[in-house]
């Protein structure tokens, strides 16, 4: 296209730089101009002396910009999550955002034993939000290790976590319990304007933002009555084509639903249904009530996987009595 | 043609430098605010080597006129840094007059004046945010050996 020497695209560049102002293109930033920038700034002055005009550039002042550390937390179920007493494994979901200007990673802590409320949940583990969809899945949720797997979100990036706690058997309708997650930038934490220097990415200084690099947010549990309802308690047992139990593609994983009626009297005509996880596929075949198999078309029988509800399983269980047995509903699903 | 440009911009050059009658120096500063022995707060301003996204900064240019004659028609103009939002012009010589461009100095009118397309095409009033350069026009011409500062302020998005 152009067969001019660097010396003469040089040389333009030059002489547009003296005859015009410079040209100026708005970057379409969403966020926070990314660490490691560097802002310029250079002024030109036009004079008149005895009738010649003359044009000159000043110095170019060049700023640059630090990675800015910080975080926002935010509990994301809209109400206190409703559990019954005695259950294991209640999620609570947090949105966690690198609201600085560079890559940063985070470590997370929970805790539950908090005042100013009426039961303490027991603190169980901290899940990632593996497979990205919102939701907690038990078996594709990766176990948050800390210093292991410590989130890594790039900035303006957020991710999902997942706040898991044991309900004590004793707590009674209508009581709330408080649990907390707590995240801190792995860069560092401190007062705001803190700088460390060579911390940031690509060892730039880091500057402490205005939440001094950790946060923490609360959510709740109420406890609500189990009599007149089922409770159904899901479970996962992996198994990775290796021999091992690793959430890893090609594995399987072997979900069990028991239901249950606690309380008092007999609930009727209790279906069930269970999407599919994102990122899994039902393993055809494999839908069993009480280690009967159901057969996944829509047919006679019991169940069906994904003709009564799109993408899910259905079972139809029929009466549940407090004092009957247990029904109990598998299926297997292998990892993409 | 290509040499006849080499050739232009190496005349501009040289008679540039043996004329630079008007010096600038630019400097960019950030403010400070400490806490004094009797606890007011004291501002200093000092080099904005390093800012994050929300820090305010002062662009400060220096002019002088370092030579033997007056200048007349003097026009200072900065192009609003790249990542930076125009706040407000911070420091004017008496006499001279602040414009503002927001189509990258084409135009440039008082602030009240300027307008950009919307999506439609239509002409609306022009945002702080859209000012793409700042100007100073002065009345007066610059007698040997008279100096001062223009400056203003813009913002880290």
């Amino acid at each position: 296209m152009e067969e001019g020497s660097d010396f003469v695209r040089l040389a333009s560049r030059l002489l547009l730089a003296a005859a015009f102002s410079l040209s100026f293109v708005t970057c379409a930033m969403a966020d926070g101009t990314p660490a490691g920038t560097d802002i310029t700034s250079q002024a030109t002055i036009n004079y008149t002396i005895t009738g010649t005009v003359y044009t000159e550039l000043s110095n170019t002042v060049t700023t640059s910009v630090a990675e800015v550390l910080d975080l926002s937390l935010v509990w994301q179920d809209a109400a206190p999550v409703e559990v019954p007493p005695g259950i294991l494994d209640q999620a609570l979901a947090f949105r966690l955002t690198n609201i600085g200007n560079g890559s940063d990673s985070f470590s997370l802590a929970g805790q539950s034993t908090l005042a100013g409320d009426d039961f303490d949940p027991v603190l169980a583990n901290i899940h990632l939000d593996t497979n990205g969809n919102s939701r907690f899945d038990p078996g594709i949720d990766e176990l948050y290790i800390p210093g292991g797997n410590d989130p890594v979100l790039a900035a303006d990036a957020f991710t999902l976590l997942f706040l898991l706690n044991d309900i004590p058997p004793n707590a009674t309708v209508g009581q709330l319990g408080a649990s907390m997650l707590s995240a801190a930038s792995n860069t560092g934490i401190g007062a705001p304007g803190t700088v460390i220097v060579g911390a940031g990415e690509n060892g730039l200084d880091a500057v402490v933002g205005a939440n001094g690099g950790n946060l923490d947010s609360q959510g709740s549990y109420r406890i609500v009555a189990l009599s007149a309802q089922v409770a159904i308690l899901k479970s996962a047992v992996v198994a990775d084509p290796y021999g091992g139990s690793q959430p890893v593609a090609g594995a399987t994983i072997t979900y069990e639903l028991s239901v249950i009626a606690t309380g008092t009297g007999t609930t009727n005509d209790v279906v069930v249904s269970d999407v599919i996880p994102l990122n899994t596929t039902y393993n055809p075949g494999t839908l069993m009530l009480n280690s009967t198999p159901v057969t996944d078309a829509v047919d006679g029988d019991s169940g069906d996987m994904g003709g009564t509800t799109p993408g899910a399983i259905t079972v139809s269980i029929g009466d549940v009595a407090v004092d009957g047995p247990g029904q109990t509903i598998t299926f297997t699903v292998t990892i993409d | 043609m290509n040499r006849a440009i080499i050739v232009t911009v190496l005349v501009l050059l040289l008679v540039g430098v043996a004329n630079a009658s008007v010096e600038l120096n630019t400097v960019a500063l950030t403010e400070i605010t400490t806490t004094s022995e009797t606890g007011q707060e004291v501002t200093t301003l000092v080099p904005a080597g390093k800012v994050v996204p929300g820090d305010e900064v002062i662009y400060t240019i220096h002019f002088v006129n370092s030579g033997t004659e007056p200048a007349s028609d003097v026009v200072i103009t900065n192009p609003i840094p790249d990542h930076m939002v125009f706040t407000k012009v911070e420091e004017s010589p008496d006499g001279a007059s602040v414009s503002m461009s927001a189509d990258g100095g084409s135009r440039y009118d008082s602030p009240r004046n300027l307008t950009v397309k919307d999506a439609k095409g239509q002409p609306r009033p022009a945002k702080a945010s859209e000012f793409t350069h700042v100007r100073w026009v002065f009345q007066d011409s610059l007698e040997p050996g008279a100096e001062g500062s223009v400056s203003f302020r813009a913002q880290l998005q």
